[in-house]
């Protein structure tokens, strides 16, 4: 069953169920009401008429007016009055059979008793007169309420359950779209992103706490995780054809050129010196790839740890110079805190390397190897690093997509690359809740800000 | 030796670049300083701005997100240096004026660019001229190596705050 039909039901079963409570409580009492009063009603009437027949004269005059004046006549009112003998035997009393046997039976031996069938209402009470005689006073008329109004009343209830039922059922419609309707369009626009979009992120409404904003998060961290992961491997190969071919096609042309003939010793002496040199070379290039693409693969789980920002952006410099031995990395410390227990992060730190070696590489990359300059500092909240090169620098109009998946910049023709170190950079560090923004003049250089918060100081 | 720093600022992360070079110094003289940032503004002219005139919401106002974390960056890279910083405005109209404060603030040194400061607020005012007229204190004008960003990007800014270096100019008046 759809949910949405599930909440209708629960809804419907809900205030239906408490209306019928509700009127069914309102009938009874109400219709008991008019039972009690009624036989009120004719009580008082079955004791004035007794007293003002049975009793003495001037006291008996009073009451009749009273009675005329003020009791209206009900429906159908009929009163008699029998004497009753000392044994209280009353069946031979003439015109008694038109009663009820057992009404009768219970006023002679209790005092009062009262009775009805379906229209007329019966009530019956034994009066001693001041002369100490016992009489059997019997009134019966018509409720009028119980014949009328009720049923009219059982109507009006019958049909406001009706109506009640149809306004329910509309709320609980309207309701539960209004409650469904953001899960369908987060499942709408999750349908929407596979491998081939994995960098599309689902909007975040608001920043309040409730489920559906929590569900939103939680989607968008899952897949900066999926898409992360994904590009560390392309990355990896990305940067290895780059950085791996140079040195073999060298190993393979002096190779080549030496083995094209017969030659004196001491030119193989050289030629493998030479060839030594790249391997070696090839040997460092890869280790450091090896350390940036390990991530996720040591079995370890990764794990947010205390890292120090200095030491992150010393080990960087270190593996980027392994790289590629022409880049050269500067390290800015004018503004290094003086406190360096300020320069912790909560982070993942082989993410955090592969993340800030792929902006200096970009940097170096980009500048045919001029120094590139790191800088940072810690505000009250959050560690600043920069990353400025002196480079070939982005297009103004093509800033907004550079976090795109292989997008590349329209003046990077003379330059290798895939597109793909930026977009890893910018996930990894959204996975850390930071952010990165680079500003960029073309022909001048471009700065990439990290701006990443500040450890809990734990 | 504690010295108290005047620094005019025009609450732009450029003008921190004052701030960083009079730290800088005092860091290497091993000198502890309190600093105090000043804005030159004039008050209100309708009486009824006057009457809600707070100096407080005013510098709550004017300082922006950036200029605040620059502070903060400066703050943490010289702690043991710096000991109080504050900021204030000055409403004075004239140079005498200008010369009392410097007294009742106690400053020893001002420091001032050598660029033109923008106005931040529409009654903004150059307090360089009365700076450069005072000769009450020592005054050192520092001159930047970067041009002012032209771009509009907040942050660039903050990159020359990093990288720029300051250079004293050698006072010429006095």
């Amino acid at each position: 069953m759809k949910t949405q039909n599930k909440i209708i039901l629960v809804l419907i079963a809900v205030f239906v169920g408490y209306t019928i409570l509700f009127s069914v409580f309102i009938y009874y009492n109400i219709s008991n009401y008019a039972f009690a009063d009624f036989y009120k009603r004719l009580e008082i009437r079955a004791i004035t008429t007794a007293k003002f027949q049975l009793e003495e004269k001037e006291d008996a005059e009073v009451i009749r007016e009273l009675r005329q004046e003020h009791l209206e006549t009900l429906q159908d009112e009929k009163i008699n009055l029998y004497p009753l003998s000392s044994d209280r035997s009353w069946k031979a009393i003439d015109g008694i059979e038109e009663y009820n046997s057992g009404f009768v039976e219970e006023v002679v031996t209790s005092g009062t008793a009262t009775f009805n069938d379906q229209k007329t209402f019966y009530y019956g009470v034994v009066y001693r007169s001041s002369d100490q005689k016992d009489y059997l006073v019997l009134i019966s008329a018509e409720n009028y309420f119980i014949t009328h109004h009720i049923s009219y009343f059982r109507n009006l209830l019958f049909i406001s359950l009706g109506v009640a039922f149809l306004i329910i059922l509309l709320i609980s419609f309207l309701f539960s779209r209004k409650i469904i309707e953001p899960i369908n369009q987060i499942i709408h626009r999750v349908n929407e992103i596979s491998t081939g979009n994995l960098h599309k992120r689902l909007p975040e409404q608001s920043d309040n706490d409730d489920a559906i904003s929590k569900l939103t998060r939680t989607f968008n961290d899952m897949l900066n995780r999926l898409e992360t992961s994904f590009e560390s491997q392309k990355n990896f190969i990305s940067n290895a054809s780059h950085e791996l071919n140079t040195p073999l096609t060298s190993i393979i042309g002096e190779a080549d050129v030496a083995l094209s003939k017969l030659r004196e010793p001491a030119y193989y002496i050289e030629t493998l010196m030479t060839i030594l040199e790249d391997a070696e070379k090839l040997s460092k290039k890869t280790s450091a790839l090896l350390l940036l693409a390990q991530t996720g693969f040591d079995g370890k789980k990764q794990k947010f740890e205390k890292l120090r920002v200095d030491q992150l952006i010393m080990d960087v410099k270190g593996t980027v110079e392994k790289i590629n031995p022409k880049n050269q990395v500067q390290i800015d410390f004018s503004l290094l805190p003086e406190n360096p227990s300020l320069l912790k992060i909560d982070a993942i730190e082989p993410l955090m390397h592969l993340a800030m070696s792929n902006l200096i590489i970009n940097g170096c990359k980009y500048s045919n190897h001029e120094p590139v300059q790191v800088a940072f500092g810690v505000t009250d909240t959050q560690v600043i690093i920069l990353v400025k090169d002196q480079g070939i620098g982005i297009p103004q109009n093509e800033l907004q997509f550079i976090y795109d998946p292989y997008f590349r910049a329209s003046n990077t023709k003379n330059h290798e690359g895939y597109g793909i170190g930026l977009p890893l950079a910018r996930n990894i560090i959204r996975m850390h809740k930071g952010q990165l923004y680079v500003s960029s003049e073309t022909g001048k250089g471009t700065v990439a800000r990290v701006v990443i918060p500040i450890g809990s100081s734990l | 030796m504690k010295k108290r720093i005047l620094i005019v600022t025009d609450f732009t992360v450029r003008s921190l670049n004052l701030l960083k070079e009079a730290l800088t110094t005092s860091h290497t003289k091993g000198e502890t300083v309190d600093v105090v940032l000043v804005h030159g503004i004039f008050l209100p002219d309708s009486s009824i701005d006057l009457l809600f005139y707070s100096k407080r919401t005013l510098i709550k106002e004017l300082t922006g997100s950036e200029f605040t974390s620059a502070c903060h960056l400066i703050k943490n890279k010289y702690q043991s240096t710096l000991n109080i910083m504050t900021t204030d405005l000055f409403s004075g109209l004239s140079q005498r004026s200008f010369d009392e404060y410097l007294v009742k603030e106690q400053i020893d040194e001002i420091y001032m660019g050598s660029w033109k400061s923008k106005s931040c607020h529409s009654r903004s005012f150059d307090l360089n001229t009365f700076v450069r007229n005072t000769n009450k204190v020592n005054k050192i004008i520092v001159k930047l190596d970067s041009e002012p960003s032209t771009t509009v990007d907040a942050y660039q800014d903050m990159v020359e705050l990093f990288f720029s270096r300051g250079h004293v100019v050698p006072s010429t008046d006095n």
